[in-house]
């Protein structure tokens, strides 16, 4: 028997009435039978059952005999589908012409039947490869779950293709490999040195036996068929089916349908992980930006007023929070300003920062010193066990007389900038704070007069860089606090930040920068 | 008695279609006949009452709607259950075909293998 491809032609020949039906089998030999007078035409399919029979054996003719008729086979798909038999058998030249052509004309019918139901049989498996598709986007499309893919991707292979075990395998990092999904038995120790294979295998363990001539299978054998899933160039696992010895084996059709299957799979499990992960970046970002918020709330919107002093800031995260912080509070007939920088960046340093401006503020009391008040936050900072974290810290308590009594702990110096131009560095009166619980802090004064202007900073600001890598520096910085002495707090705050965007042009902060300026305007009254 | 099972639809070619899919419930013992319009598959219906009828939406002399309505507005074709075969997409259609009393749906294009399973099923094979 002829082998054909199962996926356009049927394994064996449809029977003769499929190909050719009666009536048009019947009007064939009837244009045939003004040729064939005094002759019976039958024609029989392969189990020998009448179809047509037309015409009339003439009179004393030797009838339907075996021996006594004109026999020529039908064939189809290689194998004879029915059998045409005229008697008696021609023994007149144009009689003999006829059954040759009708012969020819029903062969012809025949072939042409054939090709037919191929193209429909090839329409046909497109339809199921179709369906096949609607099905899996139905099934598939309805989750963006990585974790629950393989058990719907895995039923519906099952479902296509009966088998005994079945695994999905995915191994997304590589390094801990193992079955996302499984159903009935499977053969212990297979899936890994399947999953080292990026290529369809269809594995028939008897196929070595039997090529052997030895007994085709036995019970430790196993026939199984394995497809990758493979999206964007990359294996993310595959598909495992296999079948007991006994079982029928998988058939090119079946890989060829489960290929299709993991294609359609594999794209789906690329996108749920795909999805997956932009959900996780989108929710860390919401998460950074609620923190941004909380952290940009923590900084007075509004700077406290007390006579003769004007004081400005600007807090500028260099990602969404930072370690950078700047407050400004009143303390008694004293406005307190302070500025900060937790040595680290991101949520930790955010938290830290947050911890330092709450311990700061509860540290603060009328009549309280900045040094002291310092030394409170800092011994509340260690306690508190902050793991290595610690800040630099400026504090000022910023006096109606225009005196400044400040403490600096490891902070960048304050500027002190004098009407006529003429700048003083508020120097270190301390280590930086969390450090050493026990350490003291100390704290200094000085006097400011009319038109004398406090400058606040963190090192974001100074050693802020350009695209070119070039640092704005504390010249420039300096020089530009000096030319807008004048301009008071909220009039040098924006010059100061307009030069300092000029410089650092499109490129990226790398660091936090914060800026508090306090003027002093003179006595009140 | 014997099942019986029509195909009705106005395209030769998903015509074939149909027939090469359930041509083997012929083995079973299940006639199979073929309509090409409407009112062709009503004057099957009415003569032969098949038990299946696999019906298209969109035929010429009647549609698909008018024949299921009719079935199903005669006592007589009471046992006649019909499948509406609607393009994919069409839900409009399968909203209709709640309307005109169809007992079930099927799009096309079809899988061959659910069309078959669906035949068997209904014709008492399965």
């Amino acid at each position: 028997m002829t082998t054909l491809d199962a996926s356009s032609a049927p394994a064996t020949a449809p029977r003769l009435t499929r190909l050719l039906p009666r009536r048009d089998a019947a009007a064939t030999i009837g244009a045939f039978l003004p040729l064939l007078e005094g002759y019976l035409v039958r024609v029989e399919d392969a189990s020998g059952t009448l179809v047509v029979e037309e015409g009339a054996a003439a009179e004393g003719a030797a009838g339907g005999g075996a021996g006594a008729a004109w026999r020529a086979d039908l064939v189809a798909y290689g194998a004879t589908v029915g059998t045409l038999l005229v008697s008696p058998a021609p023994t007149e030249t144009r009689a003999g012409f006829a059954v040759e052509a009708l012969r020819d004309g029903l062969q012809r019918m025949l072939t042409a039947a054939a090709g037919r139901r191929e193209l429909v049989a090839e329409t046909l498996e497109r339809y199921r490869e179709v369906n096949l598709l609607y099905r899996l986007g139905d099934v598939l499309g309805g989750t963006l779950d990585p974790a629950a893919l393989p058990e719907r991707l895995l039923a519906e292979a099952l479902r296509l293709i009966p088998a005994d075990g079945a695994a999905l395998v995915v191994d997304p990092d590589g390094d801990a490999p193992g079955a996302s999904a499984t159903a009935g038995s499977l053969p212990a120790g297979r899936l890994l040195a399947l999953l080292e294979s990026t290529r369809t295998a269809l594995v028939d363990d008897a196929r070595p036996a039997i090529l052997a001539g030895a007994t085709p299978r036995d019970a430790t054998t196993t026939i199984r068929v394995w497809v990758p899933l493979r999206a964007r160039e990359r294996t993310l696992g595959g598909v495992l089916l296999t079948r007991p010895a006994a079982a029928a084996i998988f058939t090119a059709g079946d890989e060829k349908l489960l290929s299709a299957l993991a294609t359609q799979g594999a794209a789906y499990l690329d996108n749920a992980r795909l999805h997956q992960r932009s959900l996780a970046q989108a929710r860390m970002a919401q998460e950074l930006q609620l923190a941004h918020d909380v952290q940009a709330r923590l900084m007075p919107r509004v700077m406290p007023e007390r006579p003769g002093w004007r004081v400005a800031a600007s807090w500028r995260p260099a990602r969404e929070v930072a370690g950078d912080f700047f407050d400004a509070t009143l303390n008694g007939d004293d406005v307190a300003v302070a500025v900060g920088d937790v040595a680290d960046k991101g949520m930790a340093a955010a938290l830290f920062m947050a911890l330092t401006r709450s311990v700061l503020r509860a540290s603060a009391a009328p009549g309280r010193g900045p040094g002291e008040v310092v030394a409170r936050a800092n011994a509340l900072l260690c306690a508190d066990a902050t793991d290595g974290m610690f800040v630099t810290l400026a504090y000022a308590v910023l006096e109606p007389g225009g005196a400044v009594r400040y403490a600096n702990a490891g902070h960048n110096p304050p500027l002190l900038i004098r009407a006529d131009g003429s700048v003083e560095r508020l120097g270190r009166t301390g280590i930086l704070v969390g450090w050493d619980p026990d350490v003291e802090f100390g704290e200094a004064r000085v006097e400011l007069a009319a038109g004398d202007v406090l400058v606040l900073y963190t090192d974001g600001v100074t050693e802020a860089l350009d695209a070119r890598g070039h640092e704005y520096g504390e010249e420039r910085f300096e020089r530009t606090a000096v030319r807008h002495r004048s301009d008071g707090a909220a009039g040098a705050l924006r010059a100061l930040l307009d030069d300092l965007a000029a410089f650092v042009g499109e490129a990226l902060p790398y660091d936090d920068a914060t800026l508090l300026i306090a003027t002093y305007e003179g006595p009140p009254g | 008695m014997a099942a019986t099972m029509l195909i009705a639809d106005d395209e030769p070619h998903i015509r074939m279609l149909l027939e090469q899919t359930l041509e083997d419930l012929e083995d079973e013992g299940v006639t199979l006949f073929v309509a090409s319009d409407g009112q062709e598959a009503l004057d099957v219906i009415r003569r032969e009452v098949p038990t299946v009828v696999f019906l298209d939406v969109m035929m010429p002399k009647l549609n698909g709607f008018d024949v299921c309505a009719a079935v199903k507005g005669d006592p007589a074709l009471a046992g006649v259950t019909i499948v509406l075969l609607t393009a994919k997409g069409q839900e409009v259609d399968r909203q209709r075909g709640v309307e005109v009393g169809a007992d079930l749906y099927l799009t096309k294009p079809f899988d061959p293998d659910e069309l078959h399973a669906t035949a068997e099923r209904l014709l008492g094979l399965a």
